[in-house]
């Protein structure tokens, strides 16, 4: 029955142009089975946000997605009060009420109900009649003070507002973190979550990868790409080429008409820009491009 | 209903020596994880190893360390031909971490005055006072040099934890904050009196490294460059130069590498750990190709080196003028000034003591805490 369930995951992400493999599938079944987050770590650009996009697609939900940065607060996240229409509200019933007393105690009673209230993704999720999809991108890039305001919602997927009460999830959303690894994230939310690292794809599987998301392209291409690529990430350059990379770049060869990397490797070094993204690792690249072409011939 | 008592009270009992297998690795086993786990053992049976691992992997492990070293646990423990006894055994040997009744206590106290070393309980809660107070080439035991690299790990990562950017407030300032200054209007039934301001965000401090792979600085630069990486993912805007008898460009990339691919990077762009130093002409080639871009005014230089130079103190000295005007402070950080006296290191220092803003030491643990203090003033 499990087994059966997991194949039916796999054919929906495959079915969305997702190649994976039997851990990432296991995580996601576990995912679903257990009701908790799960957070993703790896790399930039192996595809962890493509993993919800891709469950959304997959599952017909709607993906509701938070983009974490500095400074990221309980108002963008969370909810917000509308202050202006408040505004608005005050002025509209201030001439109509003759003491301030029965002003007061009305106020108190409209100004802050749900009519006021702004729904950032954090609540929209939470407050969804059908179950939705919700990333929460690059966790590590806000504050430690956001990541405690996930913890209620991660763990009993509700929201406390102290004008309002508690609101719980109508329908648990699935919910997926991602990391780039930037900042060590609090034990507290890591305890929270399951937790599946995506590392760099071996060879065979960013072949599929990038024969899944290009489906025009040329067999030996895609092999001379993805060597190439797996390559160069042994070098240590400042950033190494993700999945999304070698993807550009194929595309980018394609749009050109390489068939060859070794045909043309001029026009091949032109378009290295989609796959190196500092002048540095430039630089390094045509130091040992020769080197580098001669390992992926053999 | 509950599923996880559906599983044989043996098998419970195997999945809790397992858990506790990995708590002694270093994993984080929390009571819920175990409950999951349970789950995860009555849902896919005990049959099929591969589901068994890949279900457990994903509800017990918490970090990318802990993912790569989950299948060799597992494997030693689950395929039954090694009990967790020997597993125990065999972890001390290869440098996991056992339990400190089956520990000797390997730390060397050279390096400390024999007053501490008096005052050091040898077993026990004395073990990590000791660990502490010894000197980091005296110590050789896996287990204790991963308590330090852990140790290393958190100190740069605390670093970052001190300077979280975050909007305040303020009764002035060139920002609006509309929304608090509406919510303050309340009060006076909408009419805005008092706005509120978004003050400005604290800027992140900037680091530049510059280490000393020589030889002479081999067992300390290791560390250090641990330190380095950790410090170089936390703070974005940082930057690293090693240098032995050429300066080599770290960058930023170095800092995702493991350990061991780090070195092999470092040794394949530069010569490796070779004998020579020639500080000030690294020095020279830094300011001549990267100060005007990496260090502003609010950049720290944090220089690693026991500063034996090929060249002379006096060249050296001119190169340290040039990026003490440039940058907020130098600090130089020698892990030789906690062992030998200060009157043999001055005589190589002095010249160079009016450039630097902080002279230390980090050959040990509180030496380290002290650094760390240093950055974040």
């Amino acid at each position: 029955m499990a087994t059966d369930q997991r194949t039916e995951l796999s054919d929906a992400l495959a079915a969305q142009g997702y190649v994976t493999d039997a851990s990432l599938v296991s995580s996601l079944y576990l995912m679903g089975k257990l009701g908790k987050p799960l957070l993703i770590e790896g790399e930039a650009g192996v595809g962890k946000t493509e993993i919800a996009k891709c469950l959304s697609s997959a599952w017909g939900r709607k993906l509701i997605r938070l983009q974490c940065y500095e400074g990221l607060d309980a108002q963008n996240a969370l909810y917000d009060w509308d202050y202006q229409r408040q505004l608005l509200a005050i002025q509209m019933q201030a001439p109509a009420q003759s003491t301030a007393k029965s002003l007061a105690s009305d106020l108190k009673n409209s100004l802050y109900s749900v009519d006021f209230l702004l729904k950032r993704p954090l609540f929209e999720a939470i407050a969804s009649d059908t179950p939705v999809v919700l990333l929460i991108d690059e966790v590590d890039r806000a504050d430690q003070e956001f990541e405690a305001l996930l913890l209620e919602v991660l763990s009993d997927f509700q929201i406390s507002i102290p004008e309002l009460g508690t609101f719980t999830a109508r329908s648990q959303p699935t919910v997926i973190l991602t990391s780039n690894g930037i900042r060590e994230l609090s034990d507290a939310l890591r305890r929270r979550c399951l937790y599946h690292y995506i590392d760099y794809p071996g060879s065979d599987t960013e072949q599929k990868i990038v024969k899944s998301r290009l489906p025009g392209i040329d067999e030996n291409l895609a092999r001379q790409v993805v060597a190439f690529v797996q390559n160069i990430r042994t070098k240590g350059l400042r950033k190494s080429p993700g999945v999304a990379e070698s993807i550009d770049w194929a595309n980018a060869l394609m749009t050109m008409g390489v068939n060859d990397l070794h045909s043309d490797p001029e026009l091949s070094n032109s378009t290295m820009s989609c796959l190196v993204k500092t002048r540095n690792d430039l630089e390094l690249i045509k130091q040992e491009q020769h080197k580098l072409y001669q390992t992926d011939e053999q | 209903m509950n599923t996880a008592n559906n599983t044989v009270p043996s098998v419970s009992n195997r999945i809790l020596d397992f858990t506790q297998l990995l708590r002694t690795n270093g994993f984080t086993i929390e009571p819920s994880c175990i409950t999951d786990v349970m789950q995860v053992a009555a849902d896919r049976g005990l049959r099929d190893h591969n589901q068994l691992r890949l279900g457990f992997k994903c509800c017990l492990c918490k970090t990318p360390e802990q993912w790569k070293k989950f299948d060799k646990l597992f494997f030693a423990f689950w395929a039954n031909r090694i009990s967790y006894e020997e597993t125990q055994h065999n972890n001390a040997s290869q440098g996991g971490v056992v339990s400190s009744s089956h520990n000797q206590r390997m730390v060397g106290l050279a390096g400390t005055s024999s007053e501490k070393q008096q005052s050091v309980n040898v077993y026990g809660s004395g073990d990590y006072t000791a660990l502490s107070l010894a000197d980091f080439r005296f110590v050789f035991n896996p287990a204790e040099k991963r308590l330090i690299d852990q140790f290393v790990d958190e100190l740069a990562q605390r670093c970052r934890r001190r300077h979280i950017k975050k909007t305040r407030l303020s009764h002035s300032g060139s920002r609006v904050a509309l929304s608090k200054s509406i919510h303050q209007s309340l009060r006076y039934q909408g009419k805005v009196f008092q706005l509120r301001f978004h003050k400005r965000r604290q800027k992140l401090p900037s680091f530049v490294l510059l280490l000393d792979i020589s030889q002479s600085m081999d067992v300390y630069a290791r560390l250090f460059l641990r330190f380095t990486r950790k410090l170089l993912s936390a703070f974005e805007t940082s930057h690293a130069f090693a240098f032995n008898i050429e300066l080599i460009d770290l960058g930023k990339g170095f800092y995702s590498l493991d350990e061991s691919h780090f070195e092999h990077a470092i040794n394949t762009a530069s010569q490796g750990w070779v004998g020579g130093t020639r500080i000030a002409r690294s020095f020279e080639d830094f300011n001549n190709n990267h100060l005007g871009a990496l260090v502003k005014s609010h950049t720290t230089i944090l220089i690693f080196s026991d500063g034996c130079d090929t060249d002379t103190p006096d060249v050296l000295a001119e190169q340290l003028k040039i990026m003490s005007h440039k940058a907020r402070r130098v600090i130089w950080v020698n892990p030789l000034k906690g062992r030998f006296s200060e009157e043999h290191i001055e005589t190589r220092m002095q010249p160079l003591q009016p450039f630097i803003s902080h002279y230390l030491s980090a050959h040990n643990l509180p030496s380290l805490v002290k650094l760390q203090r240093v950055l974040l003033n």
